[in-house]
């Protein structure tokens, strides 16, 4: 009996030996053996940290004056959390009413997000804090209820506060601007044309995916992520609210299909306005498609490639001056009719305007005198040397997004035809932007200079302030041939008594009426309407680019186009405080 | 030898010498124990307060960056073109038209500069002090990772 009381109590303190060694061994082996602790490790790290995307606060965009023209406005996410909803009925009812959600589609998606095993379902986005405060409002009137079906009525609604980009301003500069929308397989949302599409990657800063830790005390510290850069913009509010105005008011009376107005400083580049239509309040940029359906341009200005017509001719006069082709006193018999390469070149009127000089040619702005030019005494390679330099055919690298580039045959291309060096001379069988010919007329403006076209004066970024260099887009004539093509344009416009004069200042300017071209040839009386002009000439300020499509009120530019710039100049010099020659003469003099 | 025998006993151990010699170590190593464990507690508990607090304070400052963008855009709309003409209608403000306009030289005064956003000059960037990792990391954590030395350093001496 004692010996098998032994052997019983031998064999359990065995066993009780054995194994906590057993556990003690597979403890250790589970600690040491990287195959069996890495996942497991793996799991617990995921389960311990929270995944988290820090989207940095997009930049905001100022004027030259610093009056704003794109922040970021509250928003909110309103979801369902499926968890701890209770009745879909009311919940989806409650919805309807603060967002105009149709019920049975509420529904519908609540049950398929339970079906799938999902906790969280997004009901709408972009709502206002007036919507907010109504659904609180129910939230807490039914929590506060007797009845305890009706209290809980509601549980499950959620919602999260974010921003959303928001324009103060409305539809004003809305071409320059662009809007902040979604795009194809982008998970954020990004900058979609103007200042917004170009300067996207600036503006949204990065974005940043961390890990959170769970547990507080594992929490880090995180880096703070930077806001995206700020923007500071050429354009000035005023001014190009005023131009808006002009723009509109004369597309009314004139009856044209749209207009195109930009003002630049001819000096810098600087774009002070830009006025298209249509335009579309970047705040509800989801009526894109009605505002701009296809083949209508976000900005004409940039994006929209038109015949210029006349307004081309001083170009082509500075290239002829230029390269030595003519002098300053040339002259001809204008006999109405120039024959070249099989075209017939007849002048606006189909008239003969006998004896001329340069003046004349401009001023009468003669397509044979023209023509003359480029075909007698340039030739194709000095015309289009020229119109290359003046960045004809090309883009201007102005900092907006959907430039095109116009279209400039030249004769190495197969379709370019021997007559065409006769038409381009006077701006037709080509296409430009209304931008490209603000940039080469400006040429004539700054002594010969011309400076790249831009909307962004600086940016603000890491709490340091750059300004954006100006930038030199060529120098296509000289000094002095700019000076005289200035003399030139400004003593046309006076011999002419042109509706473009402004009283008390000297301006520079020309013309042009354009046939609208249309896919069988020239339209009979649809045209192109356009003014190009600047100054005051002695030191120009201003350079301001009118062009509306198809007027019905008068086809000429010098009817339709011209007398805006004079309009429009009267009440831009207020602006920019710019007093009439002889005050500014006698107040440069003191 | 009566005497002796006193004295031997006298200096012999007594039984619950012996076991008050072995029960003050134990005593004083499970105060050690304890004192080690308050700290501990303390630490941990006071480091998950100052984490909570961490993370309280890292969700203000993105709260707060969304007000003050929210703000900025309150500050937009009440600035706005078409705000401030119409308040300058209210106030009976008329558009002043060239022949108004009176033209004056106003000594040291260049026009309206452009916006200061943020200072022109760069910000000078002092590179943050890194300290060795013996100095930041606790002591839970600098046994880890003593103990994934070891784990691997094993396993690598592994045939």
């Amino acid at each position: 009996m004692k010996e098998e009381q032994t052997l019983r109590f031998t064999s359990l303190g065995i066993l009780l030996t054995l194994l906590p060694i057993l556990i003690f061994y597979r403890i250790v082996s589970l600690q040491l053996d990287p195959e069996i602790r890495e996942p497991i490790l793996d799991s617990l790290i995921q389960n311990q940290n929270e995944n988290r995307k820090i989207v940095p606060v997009r930049g905001e965009i100022v004027d030259r004056k610093g009056q704003l023209m794109a922040s970021n406005q509250r928003s909110y996410e309103v979801g369902i959390d499926l968890n701890r909803l209770v009745s879909p009925h009311e919940v989806a009812l409650a919805l309807n009413l603060i967002l105009g959600r149709e019920v049975r589609d509420l529904e519908e998606d609540i049950a398929w997000a339970q079906e799938k095993g999902y906790n969280y379902l997004v009901a709408d986005d972009f709502v206002s804090q007036e919507q907010i405060d109504k659904l609180d409002e129910w939230i807490k009137k039914t929590e506060a209820s007797n009845d305890p079906k009706e209290a809980i009525s509601l549980r499950g609604i959620r919602y999260s506060k974010h921003l959303k980009r928001s324009y103060p301003n409305q539809k004003l500069a809305a071409n320059i601007m662009g809007f902040v929308g979604w795009e194809d397989k982008k998970e954020e949302q990004s900058g979609i044309h103007g200042v917004e599409g170009y300067y996207n990657d600036m503006l949204a800063g990065k974005v940043y995916r961390i890990k959170l830790p769970r547990i507080p005390d594992a929490a880090q510290d995180i880096n703070l992520v930077p806001e995206g850069a700020s923007l500071v913009l050429t354009l000035d509010r005023e001014i190009q609210a005023m131009t808006e105005d002009v723009l509109d008011h004369n597309l009314k009376r004139n009856g044209s299909d749209s207009g195109t107005i930009i003002i630049m400083d001819p000096l810098t580049g600087e774009i002070l306005a830009m006025a298209t239509t249509p335009r579309l309040d970047p705040n509800r940029y989801w009526e894109f498609l009605d505002e701009y359906p296809k083949g209508v341009s976000f900005n004409q200005a940039i994006s929209q490639p038109y015949e210029p017509g006349s307004v081309f001719k001083p170009l082509t006069v500075a290239a002829a001056l230029d390269s030595g082709s003519i002098t300053s006193d040339f002259n001809y018999v204008d006999q109405g009719v120039l024959e070249y390469a099989g075209a017939y070149i007849y002048n606006w009127n189909r008239g003969a305007w006998g004896p001329q000089d340069l003046l004349g040619c401009l001023q009468h702005s003669l397509n044979v005198c023209l023509a003359t030019l480029s075909t007698k005494h340039m030739g194709n390679d000095v015309f289009y040397d020229y119109m290359k330099r003046f960045g004809i055919g090309h883009k201007t690298g102005i900092d907006m997004e959907g430039e095109i580039s116009g279209f400039l045959k030249t004769p190495n291309e197969g379709y370019w035809h021997e007559s065409d060096l006769a038409t381009n001379a006077f701006g037709q069988g080509l296409t430009t932007t209304p931008l490209q010919m603000a940039m080469a007329i400006s040429a004539l403006a700054n002594e010969g200079q011309m400076m790249v076209p831009h909307i962004v004066k600086s940016y603000a970024q890491l709490g340091y302030q750059t300004d954006i260099d100006q930038r030199i887009a060529g120098v296509p004539v000289r000094s002095e041939t700019a000076r005289m093509l200035t003399d030139l344009l400004t003593q046309s416009l006076v011999q002419e008594a042109s509706d473009a004069l402004v009283p008390g200042y000297s301006v520079a300017g020309k013309t042009g009426t354009a046939q609208f071209a249309t896919e069988s040839g020239y339209h009979p009386y649809l045209t192109n309407a356009s003014f190009v002009g600047y100054g005051p000439v002695d030191h120009p300020r201003f350079l301001v680019y009118i062009w509306f499509e198809k007027p019905q009120s008068s086809p000429w530019g010098s009817e339709v186009a011209a007398p805006v710039f004079s309009e429009l100049v009267q009440k831009l010099v207020v602006l920019m405080d710019i007093p009439p020659d002889d005050i500014r003469m006698k107040l440069l003099g003191q | 030898m009566n005497r002796q025998n006193q004295i031997n006993q006298a200096y012999q151990k007594t039984p619950w010498r012996s076991q008050t010699q072995l029960l003050v170590p134990f005593t004083l190593l499970l105060i050690v124990v304890g004192v080690v464990a308050v700290f501990f507690l303390n630490v941990s508990a006071s480091a998950a307060s100052k984490g909570r607090e961490i993370q309280d304070m890292q969700a203000t400052i993105f709260a707060l960056e969304l007000e003050n963008a929210a703000f900025q855009d309150d500050l937009g709309n009440l600035t706005s073109l078409d705000v401030l003409s119409k308040r300058a209608d209210r106030l009976g403000f008329v558009e002043g038209s060239l022949d108004e306009t009176d033209f004056l030289v106003v000594q040291g005064y260049s026009g309206p500069q452009s916006p200061r956003l943020a200072s022109k000059e760069r910000p000078e960037i002092t590179p943050e002090p890194e300290l060795p990792s013996e100095y930041t990391e606790s002591i839970l954590s600098w046994l880890m990772r003593k103990f994934d030395e070891f784990s691997y350093s094993f396993y690598k001496v592994q045939p």
